[in-house]
């Protein structure tokens, strides 16, 4: 119907990479279809964002203009803490959404894997007064790991990143006020599956709350309620969930393998 | 003067709107509206055929129709508005929530503050403003080429379906009319077709998107539909 051009395809294929560069493009392009699976997409917009091994600080990235379904291990985009790209990229990124990205991978090294996302309920919660509250089962597992930064407008100055980096301490989360969701984690599994309990999380009070203000879970069952697999070194369960999703992205389109 | 921008379709530009719009879940039926002034004529408007669903828009069946037989609404917008090329008229659920409380669109997240001050109530402010809120009945935008009405289109509908999920938990965080001032105006966006980045020619962000999302909603079904602000 139109004349619009499919992306152009880098078809760089595994032999163009270091093997565990290649391993985590796949893991990568994996997690990005998955999002899109979920719903988690924003059209061309917002990042998740994976540190390769070495010491250099070095990322992978999604090319700006592709949907998440476009993603692919080749033609994600490896570029530096300034957003500038290492190497070949038949497109660009999107630097203005990856400075909070990397104000984070700078300064957390177990931040090796950031996400953020724009869902309808991720920013619900983000923009209420109230914010997450530990009315769920879901919102009890990783309340805990949770802080928040507040909007300071819409592009990141160099003095927001030190209130970014403080704002976030040692949690895992950071509810981005009026804005949306960020996690991080060591591997992308971690990162998804704390990430999907806070979407669920927020998903259920929001719906919660067009009923009432919810039952508050006392704080002695929140203690036991505090989740294993967001818990640095614990991420077999996470794998084991990650690789189940990503079974489902499979069965509908696996050529982000490519 | 640079070489000239490459010409867009707009008879393509307008069939890939409907079927975008089918893709993202912003039809309803039969009744939604995407038209656009022929380039060239300020009388001329190409549509959609009535009684024809976005899916089934294509470059060959939309119609040139006289401004005087088009819906009375968009008929009203073209006229306070001499600058609009585009109209797009939606009724997402929404869009219409917002449009029918009192409240109407606050600024609670960065989508709205992005859009406040191009948000009109009255069709006679829509010479200044590019997002007309009809109360009780819907919401449309127009601007100078069709990715500048859908870039706007999406900044506000999502503005709505945010601002509907957030009232569920409270009134939300307002931002201050400090940071409204800072935050930069999206329908301000330049109506390029192009842009220089990195020494290179690339289509400007509205073109940008637009061409990928039409691309993704025209292809091959591997994408999940649906999956935004509706």
């Amino acid at each position: 119907m139109t004349t619009i051009a499919k992306p152009a395809e880098q078809g760089l294929g595994a032999a163009a990479f270091d093997p565990e560069e290649w391993a985590l493009r796949v893991e990568l392009a994996a997690c990005y279809r998955l999002f899109d699976y979920l719903g988690w997409t924003e059209m061309i917009f917002n990042h998740i964002t994976m540190r390769v091994p070495g010491p250099e600080h070095h990322f992978l990235i999604n090319p700006f203009g592709l949907h998440y379904s476009e993603v692919t291990a080749s033609n994600l985009v490896k570029i530096d803490l300034d957003g500038r790209i290492i190497g070949h990229s038949a497109y660009p990124v999107n630097p203005a959404g990856f400075v909070i990205h990397s104000a984070l991978h700078a300064a957390v090294p177990e931040a090796r894997c950031i996400m953020h996302t724009h869902s309808t309920n991720g920013l619900a919660v983000a923009s209420s007064r109230r914010g997450l509250e530990p009315t769920n089962r879901y919102a009890a597992s990783i309340i805990d790991t949770v802080a928040y930064h507040d909007f300071e407008g819409p592009s990141v100055h160099d003095d927001e990143k030190a209130r970014l980096v403080a704002d976030l301490g040692e949690k895992r989360i950071l509810i981005l006020r009026n804005h949306g969701l960020l996690v991080h984690a060591p591997t992308i599994p971690d990162a998804f599956v704390v990430l999907l309990k806070l979407e669920r999380a927020c998903e259920i009070q929001v719906a919660t709350n067009t009923i009432d203000v919810g039952i508050t879970i006392p704080d002695e069952v929140l203690e036991i309620s505090y989740d294993y697999s967001i818990t640095p070194g614990a991420s077999r369960g996470a794998r084991r969930i990650f690789d189940g999703m990503i079974r489902q992205v499979d069965k509908i389109d696996a050529s982000y393998k490519s | 003067v640079s070489a000239e921008p490459p010409e867009h379709d707009p008879r393509v530009d307008l069939a890939a709107a409907y079927r975008l719009f089918d893709f993202l879940g912003w039809v309803e039926g039969i009744d939604d509206a995407i038209t656009l002034r022929v380039p060239g004529s300020e009388r001329l408007i190409l549509t959609k055929p009535f009684g024809v669903h976005a899916s089934e828009v294509t470059a060959e069946n939309a119609i040139e129709v006289d401004l005087d037989d088009i819906d009375s609404m968009q008929r009203t917008v073209y006229a306070a508005a001499p600058q609009a090329r585009c109209i797009m008229h939606v009724h997402t659920t929404a869009a219409l929530a917002v449009a029918s409380s009192q409240r109407g669109l606050t600024p609670t997240s960065n989508y709205s503050a992005s859009v406040m001050r191009a948000i009109a109530y009255r069709v006679e402010d829509l010479a200044e403003r590019r997002i007309l809120i009809i109360r009780n009945d819907g919401l449309l935008v127009h601007g100078p080429t069709v990715p500048d009405a859908f870039i706007v289109l999406y900044r506000v509908l999502g503005a709505c379906e945010f601002q509907v999920a957030t009232n569920a938990i409270d009134d939300g965080l307002a931002l201050s009319p400090e940071l409204l001032a800072r935050t930069v105006d999206v329908t301000l966006n330049p109506a390029q077709t192009h842009v220089r980045a990195e020494g290179r020619r690339v289509p400007a962000l509205a073109r940008r998107l637009f061409d990928t999302m039409s691309r993704v909603a025209d292809g091959d079904g591997s994408a999940a539909p649906r999956n935004m602000p509706r």
